[in-house]
């Protein structure tokens, strides 16, 4: 007779008293890394952030502060690709006529960072250009206006903008700087200072094309304009300007870069890296490139679905960097995830100095 | 199981009957003339029956008797007396006692529930078969022989009815293909506030301290006001005796890993009763995937509840308090990151963590004034508070973090404060003439927190007065016309254009024709109606991934349902009954509110990504329409068996879907069977849920489908009470079919509910299962 009653409290303990755990994780998937940088550009891609490998020291740098840039040596000018800012050319050459940008096509900057390929490679001098300011982190439109170059030598460069409709039209004479470049915002009739004196890598958005068939939309279609629109991605570009060489070692070089999170490549893991055996020597075995893009995107991968906003960053790809300095550095990123809010846009690279 | 602890609130109510004629026989003069000997047994064993309840009818005379334990009663009167006989369990009769005469009189046994006491959408508590609605039931006995933790589990079965679940929102019901909002959820008639979601989250509501759902298709809108258009769904609680006192407890275990533990205790005097009960119910989580992203979150709740009721006279005052206090946990999926507080490279998941509160707490007045008298005063206040706050979880190091942004976390609130009162004017005791029923609501919601539009004056109140007279058209007719008139301060209830008046009244109309013990037909035809609930006017929620916000534009939903139902019964030679239930109904709803998909992605406000993943707002749908058929059969055999077969069809349309109609088909079968000998029930629970189709217009005005595949879900279990009915077991499978996620198929922009993400399957259930339930009551 007491059995049930005994049964029945030993139950009621068990289950009042019951608690689980969260599930361990296999701690064998923590791995030991050298010297890390976390560059902050933020889940919107609103900063760009300049290294420096010597200094171990980054800059930060909001996105939506400049749109034009130009080049202090040559006659290059620069948009900027991290906000799509993007460049028209009217057919007129008279700048009082140009009101809108109906049936224009807008051109970007290429997202390799090849001074010979921007959108206003060889520009001219009274052309009047429709510029598209590009989007703000909230992916707002900041509208248009128009602008022509009406003189550049080695130390300035004379513009005239001007609203479409021909409001608040202004000529500014823009002092070169120091740097190679010298930036401005049109929004802000102002120079501003982006570039520190001395940089090796930016880890920057670029325009970039979204990859989506145009096929659907036969005749109609226009890449990169009315499908394979231009989205933002994160890059990291290379001071070419100032020297920098960058070789790569990637282990599964033959493999195709897939949004499949099954695709072959992405199952590749750290463990694969050459990281830890590579040295100076391996700088001209492998080749190096002086591309600006000879990094570029090649560590990061969106995977499908796209809407989860899962990366996989290819650790098992080493990049030996020659910096502006001469010094040599291999470098591999580990996440593109990070911050202190575990968000994407914040990549981390390890890097170790190589001796001679 | 004893039928005491099957049916405690019809019994209260037999027991409340019984001591109401002793208190007649008491205050009233006996009339001693010829002595007349009634003899009442049961139809089945001819066994007497004792404490069986005689009430003198006509001559209208005060008076009643008790039969003893031979089960004779004694009558003192004069001349032949019509008296009601009413025993617990057994179908009351009416016979005429001729003064001097000795009879014996055989109760038929309520094998099918007709004289069960229903309470939702009468305006008076009244049985099944008298009621003018049909009102489905589902008692304590079923409850516990489905091992039903939470309301969710009690409908899955049921036809016309779906339960969707949801990683964060929870489990929310679908009843005649029509979502969550238009479905009424009571507490002892209170309505109780939804969730977050817009939509009721049933596991909120456990089933431990329940006696009874019941569930009334179609509107009411005249007796509960807005929201009670697609259905009401009632819970009634448990009411314990005066002179029990009691102590239970009961454990529960399921293999999906669920462990719930509840005691409750009771203690009753001459006029009061008092009882309380508190509980805790953990459950670990489940994903069909195995991913760390779960489908249906751990949660821990804890429960606490209390009730008085005290009765002067024939008038009863409850008052009851319900608490529940839950902490929930939903897991993101971890990915590769690096952990900036330990510099090394892990994997972090965003976790979010929910911790909700319920009160439901109600103040009921009701019983009869006088004979011909009878007031309900409900008032009840019901709220609900959800925290919410983002930790970043990395797995791997076991650390977590809370983010730093503010928009990661919020608090909502949401109150609702009802009082109803009915009055009714008629000879409720004997069931004859006249009705007349005037009664009111006022009802106060109001909301607040991170996701309320500030600076939004964030009340919705609704206001209402309403008639019903119940007309008896000779004798086997009842017809009851009914009207409500009503006030809002956020909508101008003038849209309800009652007959092209512009009067905001409501009608209803119910009718009931007894064409003799074997059948009836009923008819109702009733307006329903659903104010924009504060989060469809004024919700926002804005994060990196949604875009989430209510439309203070809204029109009010306007619906009219029409159903008709037969009821047919007879019983067969060897104690079998059965009982066979067609109904028809036909549904329209215009301005139906519903999340859509915002498209126009430029006319987001500035500071919105114009790339955020889920951008919704609420809008009005022109109009949706369905018509369903089902056919609902109840088999008894006094040896045992049970058997409810049950086939629905439902048929749905509307402007969305240029009115072209989508079927889909439902089956179920409840079964059981008792054992005698060896004192154990076998419950067999089936349902058949054919593929459902829902539709939406998209941005071109093409119709996008989404179809839900079918599935069939089967429970067994068994139930035996030990050691002299104080402990009681079931044990049982649940979804012997091992059906977990099924597929959506389709490329429409809407499901069933609203949903915020787009997956490819709802999920249904967390496969097959097995559960033990004890319960051990000490009296």
């Amino acid at each position: 007779m007491k059995t049930p009653i005994t049964l029945f409290l030993y139950l009621l303990s068990t289950l009042f008293l019951y608690g689980c755990k969260d599930k361990e994780v296999d701690p064998s998937d923590n791995f030991e890394t050298g010297t890390t940088l976390t560059a902050a550009m933020g889940d919107d891609l609103a900063r760009q952030v300049y290294i420096d490998l010597s200094e171990g020291k980054m800059t930060s740098i909001a996105v939506n502060t400049w749109e034009l840039a130009f080049e202090k040596e040559g006659n290059a000018i620069r948009t900027n690709s991290a906000k799509k800012v993007a460049i028209a050319i009217p057919a007129t050459t008279n700048f009082d006529e140009v009101t809108d940008d109906e049936g224009l096509d807008y051109a970007y900057d290429s997202s390799d960072g090849d001074l010979g390929t921007t959108a206003l490679n060889g520009w001219e001098t009274n052309q009047p250009y429709v510029i598209n300011l590009g989007i703000d982190e909230n992916g707002n439109n900041l509208g248009t206006k128009k602008f022509r170059i009406t003189a550049k030598n080695s130390t300035s460069i004379a513009i005239q903008f001007a609203e479409l409709d021909g409001s608040q039209s202004q000529n500014v004479n823009i002092d070169f700087d120091e740097g190679n470049f010298t930036f401005y915002s049109l929004i802000n009739a102002q120079k501003v200072v982006v570039e520190p004196a001395r940089w090796d890598l930016v880890l920057t958005a670029v325009s970039l094309r979204t990859g989506a068939p145009c096929a659907s939309m036969g005749a109609g279609a226009k890449p990169g304009v009315n499908c394979d629109i231009y989205r933002l991605g994160a890059s990291a570009m290379t001071n070419t300007y100032q020297g920098v060489q960058v070789a790569v070692d990637d282990p599964f070089e033959e493999l195709k870069k897939d949004d499949d999170p099954e695709a072959e490549k992405n199952q590749q893991t750290i463990e694969s890296s050459n990281f830890d055996d590579l040295g100076i020597s391996d700088f001209n075995t492998l080749g190096a490139s002086s591309s600006a893009d000879a990094i570029g995107r090649t560590w990061l991968q969106i995977l499908e679905p796209h809407s989860s906003g899962v990366y996989k960053v290819y650790d098992f790809i080493t990049y030996i960097v020659k910096d502006t300095d001469g010094n040599y550095y291999k470098l591999r990123f580990l996440a593109y995830k990070g911050g202190d809010n575990a968000e994407n846009g914040y990549p981390t690279f390890e890097y170790e100095l190589l001796a001679e | 199981m004893t039928k005491k602890d099957r049916l405690p609130y019809w019994l209260s109510s037999k027991v409340l009957l019984t001591s109401l004629v002793l208190w007649w026989m008491n205050g009233l003069p006996l009339y001693a003339q010829v002595k007349t000997v009634v003899q009442i047994v049961a139809e089945n064993s001819a066994s007497p029956l004792a404490g069986v309840t005689l009430h003198a009818l006509a001559p209208a005379k005060k008076s009643g008797w008790l039969t003893d334990t031979q089960g004779k009663a004694y009558l003192n009167i004069s001349e032949p007396v019509n008296v009601k006989i009413s025993y617990l369990g057994y179908l009351t009769i009416e016979r005429q006692i001729v003064p001097g005469s000795s009879v014996v009189i055989q109760l038929e046994e309520d094998i099918l529930g007709l004289d069960e006491v229903v309470v939702t959408g009468s305006f008076t508590p009244t049985t099944s078969s008298q009621a003018l609605h049909s009102v489905k039931k589902i008692g304590a006995a079923t409850i516990e022989a489905k091992g039903a933790v939470n309301l969710a589990d009690v409908l899955q079965t049921q036809l016309n009815l779906k339960i969707i679940q949801d990683d964060v929102l929870g489990s929310r019901v679908v009843m005649q293909g029509i979502s969550g909002p238009n479905v009424k959820i009571l507490i002892d008639g209170v309505p109780v506030v939804n969730g977050s979601g817009g939509n009721f989250d049933l596991s909120q509501l456990n089933m431990n301290n329940v006696e009874r759902v019941e569930i009334v298709e179609g509107p009411l809108s005249v007796q509960y006001g807005t929201n009670a258009l697609a259905g009401t769904i009632n819970i009634i609680t448990k009411s314990y005796q005066e002179n029990e006192s009691l102590v239970s407890s009961s454990t529960y275990y399921e293999s999906v890993g669920q462990y719930n533990v509840d005691v409750a205790l009771a203690k009753g005097w001459k006029n009061l009763s008092v009882s309380a009960g508190g509980g805790r119910n953990r459950f670990d989580g489940f994903s069909s995937s195995g991913e760390r992203n779960q489908d249906w979150i751990p949660r821990t709740q804890y429960l606490a509840n209390a009730k008085v009721n005290y009765h002067f006279k024939s008038l009863h005052v409850t008052g009851s308090f319900d608490h529940m206090w839950q902490k929930a946990i939903s897991h993101g999926d971890a990915s590769g990151a690096f952990n900036s507080k330990t510099g090394k490279l892990s994997l972090i998941a965003d976790d979010h963590y929910f911790k909700t509160y319920r009160l439901n707490s109600a103040l009921i007045v009701n019983g009869h004034l006088s004979d011909k008298q009878y007031i309900n005063i409900v008032n009840g206040v019901s709220r609900y508070t959800q925290a919410k706050q983002k930790y970043l979880q990395d797995i791997v190091a076991d650390i977590k973090w809370i983010s730093t942004e503010e928009a990661d976390h919020d608090t909502s609130s949401f109150i609702t404060w009802t009082s109803r009162g009915t009055y009714v004017y008629g000879n409720s005791k004997k069931k004859k003439g006249l009705y007349l029923t005037v009664g009111y609501e006022l009802s106060r919601n109001s909301a607040q927190g991170g996701k309320i539009r500030s600076g939004t004056g964030v009340n919705v109140n609704d206001y209402g007065v309403f008639t019903a007279l119940e007309i008896p058209v000779g004798n086997k007719l009842k017809i009851q016309p009914a009207l409500r008139y009503t006030y809002s301060n956020k909508y101008d209830s003038k849209e309800i254009n009652f007959l092209n008046t512009h009067l905001p009244l409501l009608p209803s109309f119910n009718l009931k024709y007894h064409i003799d013990p074997h059948l009836d037909f009923r008819f109702s035809y009733g307006q329903g109606y659903r104010t924009p609930s504060v989060r469809e006017l004024y919700y926002e929620f804005i994060n990196a991934n949604h875009y989430i916000v209510g439309n203070a534009k809204l029109q009010a939903e306007i619906g009219h349902n029409i159903n008709f139902s037969g009821s047919w019964r007879s019983t067969f030679g060897s104690g079998i009954s059965v009982v066979v239930t067609p109904s028809v109904f036909l549904t329209s709803i215009d301005n139906k509110i519903e999340l859509v998909r915002i498209t126009d992605r430029t006319s987001l406000p500035k500071d919105v990504p114009k790339n955020v993943p889920v951008a919704r707002t609420y809008a009005n749908i022109k109009n949706f329409k369905s018509f369903g058929f089902n056919l609902n059969a109840k088999l008894v055999s006094s040896g045992g068996i049970q058997l409810s077969p049950g086939f629905g069809l439902l048929s749905r349309s509307g402007s969305e879907s240029d009115y072209a109609f989508y079927t889909s088909y439902e089956m179920n079968l409840n079964a059981s069977y008792f054992l005698k000998p060896f004192d154990v029930k076998f419950n067999i629970f089936y349902k058949y849920n054919g593929r459902i189709t829902e539709f939406a217009k998209n941005e071109e005005g093409a119709i996008g489908v989404l179809t839900l595949e079918a599935y069939n879900t089967l429970d067994f279990t068994l139930s035996k009470s030990l050691w002299k009915g104080r402990v009681f077991t079931s044990i049982g499978a649940k979804n012997l079919f091992d059906v977990t996620d099924i597929s959506l198929i389709g490329d429409g922009s809407k499901g069933l509910v609203s949903q915020t993400g787009r997956e490819s399957y709802y999920p249904i259930s967390w496969g097959r299962t097995f559960f033990i339930k004890f319960n051990y009551t000490i009296h």
